[in-house]
């Protein structure tokens, strides 16, 4: 009996096999990137498409220049690369935050009251099936080439997501709780405050991460057709000029931003609500 | 503690909390009705720890779900101090077969969370939850959430929830440990007997064990086979905390199972 398994041991253990691995997810990404990579190259290099598929050398540093601020060419998008940022930015968050504002609570009651299903459900199956993208023209007839249009397609298009996984939560809440709730004395507003939202919000933070993410993808489409500013419209003046290294620098922007917001705010989220409710399911 | 003070207080001048008269009830399926009670009477003076025992399907939760709120008679009348029953109120408080806590909140916010919507202030919740987190012993839990809790644990923190109601009347129990397995629930029924003495209150507890009616009822009413009514009331004159394998129990428990045999031929 000289050599149990004590719990040091173990502990070392665990962090040795965690250590082991995120090694290995970080080589193989790295191989993965690098293969991406290496085939752009590749291409770009044996058939000379410089023009139109500038290698990835070229549109690295090109993202770095452009970050920096200090491109030798001159910049043809107007304001800098941070303020069509920032701009794309906030109107995807303003759509998604409207969106989400209207949609949850509309979740909630079609989840739970009949009588509201009843009425709303055949309305929103029927808008479902339009894109997003469908609704840019008539956006540009109403609000002109503005935030507003840019916004209002946002909102459109995240909408669906949120709505129908708030209301799949609402609908799928343990029968036995609501009568517990109710047991207890919440009724009507009180209700859905205290009982039926909370209950439901494993499903809206699922529902937020994908139109979160939904959010970022449709405003540069929309941008790309009704605004003046934001990396949508960097994106289409890049192709106007011709400029493929510019075009692929904004994507590869798009992409590091709308990443970075998904691991930063979603995760934290999700990290913070779901484990608690859904251990218990 | 005494084995007098321990039994429970049984002035036959009690004042009656529950009246059930000549309740009958049916429900509607696909293939026309079926009878879930019929002529069911009972009357709970204030005070009694009530068991309602009887086969399954007898129709005991229909009556708990009726005491509820959550359903009503279809003939008869069923009164809480005298007056018809027209929904859940926080007049009656009730503990489920699932422990039914707000996984989103902590053992302590679960039980306050009726004396909150009772529109108690922020203090006084505190207070009280404490003291019946004391009684069941889950002080050390308050914090925690439910799914940091042991099944038992849950249980025993829905009976806190419960317990807390001052205001309640009855507190109603529709087999809460029947889920649970036998050593625990023996535990259970000791911290509910121990919550009761502490803090005694009129219980309905509805289950189809004949030992757990024994170890914990003042009273059995003992239900007919479907479609139920109350056939025998028992009186359990034992002190409390019992004695699980005394000769007593033993005997109560024959006569009991006596007693159902006959009605179980009888229907
Ligand atoms: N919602 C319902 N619809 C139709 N029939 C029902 C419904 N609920 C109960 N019943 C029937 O009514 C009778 C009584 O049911 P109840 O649930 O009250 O019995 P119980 O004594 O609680 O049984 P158990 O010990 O199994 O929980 C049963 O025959 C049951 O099938
Ligand atoms: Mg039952």
């Amino acid at each position: 009996m000289t050599t149990a398994l004590n719990a040091e041991t173990l502990a070392a253990y665990t962090r040795a096999r965690q250590i082991r691995e995120r090694r290995r997810k970080i080589i193989r990404a790295a191989i993965g990137i690098a293969g991406l990579l290496g085939v752009w190259q590749a291409m770009s290099v044996y058939y000379d498409l410089d023009l139109i598929l500038p290698p990835p050398t070229a549109v690295i540093s090109d993202v770095i220049d452009t970050l920096l601020l200090r491109r030798p060419d001159p910049w043809l998008y107007g304001p800098s690369i941070y303020q069509h940022l920032l701009a794309s930015f906030l109107r995807a968050l303003t759509g998604f935050a409207l969106a989400a504002a209207l949609a949850i609570p509309t979740g909630l009651l079609v989840g739970r009251s009949t009588a509201v299903r009843e009425f709303l459900e055949p309305v929103i199956r029927l808008l479902y099936p339009i894109p997003g993208i469908a609704w840019i023209p008539l956006a540009i007839l109403w609000f002109g080439l503005t935030d507003k249009a840019v916004v209002f397609v946002v909102f459109i298009a995240e909408f669906f997501a949120m709505f129908f996984n708030t209301e799949a939560g609402a609908r799928s809440i343990n029968p036995v709780i609501i009568v517990a709730a109710r047991c207890y004395g919440a009724r009507g507003f009180t209700l859905v405050w205290r009982v039926i939202l909370p209950a439901s919000i494993p499903h809206i933070i699922t529902g937020m991460r994908i139109a979160l993410g939904g959010a970022w993808r449709m405003i540069v489409a929309a941008e790309m057709l009704a605004a003046k500013m934001g990396v949508g419209f960097v994106l289409m003046q890049a192709r106007y000029q011709f400029r493929a290294a510019d075009l692929m620098m904004a994507m590869i922007l798009i992409s590091v931003v709308g990443f970075g917001t998904e691991k930063l705010i979603v995760r934290t989220l999700e990290r913070r609500t779901i484990g608690k409710w859904e251990v218990n399911r | 503690m005494g084995a007098s003070a321990a039994t429970a207080p049984r002035e036959t001048s009690a004042r009656i909390v529950i009246q059930a008269h000549e309740i009958n009830h049916a429900y509607e399926a696909s293939t026309g009705w079926s009878t879930a009670l019929a002529h069911f009477n009972l009357e709970i003076p204030e005070g009694e720890f009530l068991c309602v025992l009887g086969p399954s399907g007898c129709g005991k939760s229909s009556f708990l779900r009726m005491l509820a709120g959550l359903m009503f008679p279809l003939e008869g009348s069923l009164l809480v101090h005298g007056e018809k029953i027209i929904g859940p109120g926080l007049d009656r408080a009730i503990v489920f077969q699932e422990a039914a806590l707000f996984p989103w909140l902590t053992a302590a916010q679960n039980v306050g969370f009726g004396l909150e919507m009772a529109g108690w202030k922020k203090p006084q919740v505190r207070e009280r939850v404490e003291h019946v987190l004391d009684i069941v012993g889950l002080s050390a839990a308050a914090g925690k959430f439910p799914y940091q809790l042991s099944g038992g644990m849950k249980h025993r923190v829905a009976i806190a929830r419960a317990w807390a109601m001052t205001d309640a009347a009855v507190l109603l129990m529709d087999e809460p440990f029947s889920a649970i397995d036998a050593i625990n629930r023996a535990g259970l029924q000791e911290h509910l007997v121990r919550t009761w003495l502490a803090e005694p209150r009129t219980v309905v507890y509805v289950t189809h064990d004949i030992e757990e009616a024994i170890y914990l009822a003042d009273r059995i009413a003992i239900m007919t086979p479907s479609p139920g009514r109350v056939g025998a009331e028992i009186r359990i004159d034992l002190p409390r905390p019992r004695d699980r394998n005394s000769a007593a129990m033993a005997a109560l428990k024959e006569e009991i199972t006596a007693k159902m045999n006959e009605m179980e031929r009888r229907a």
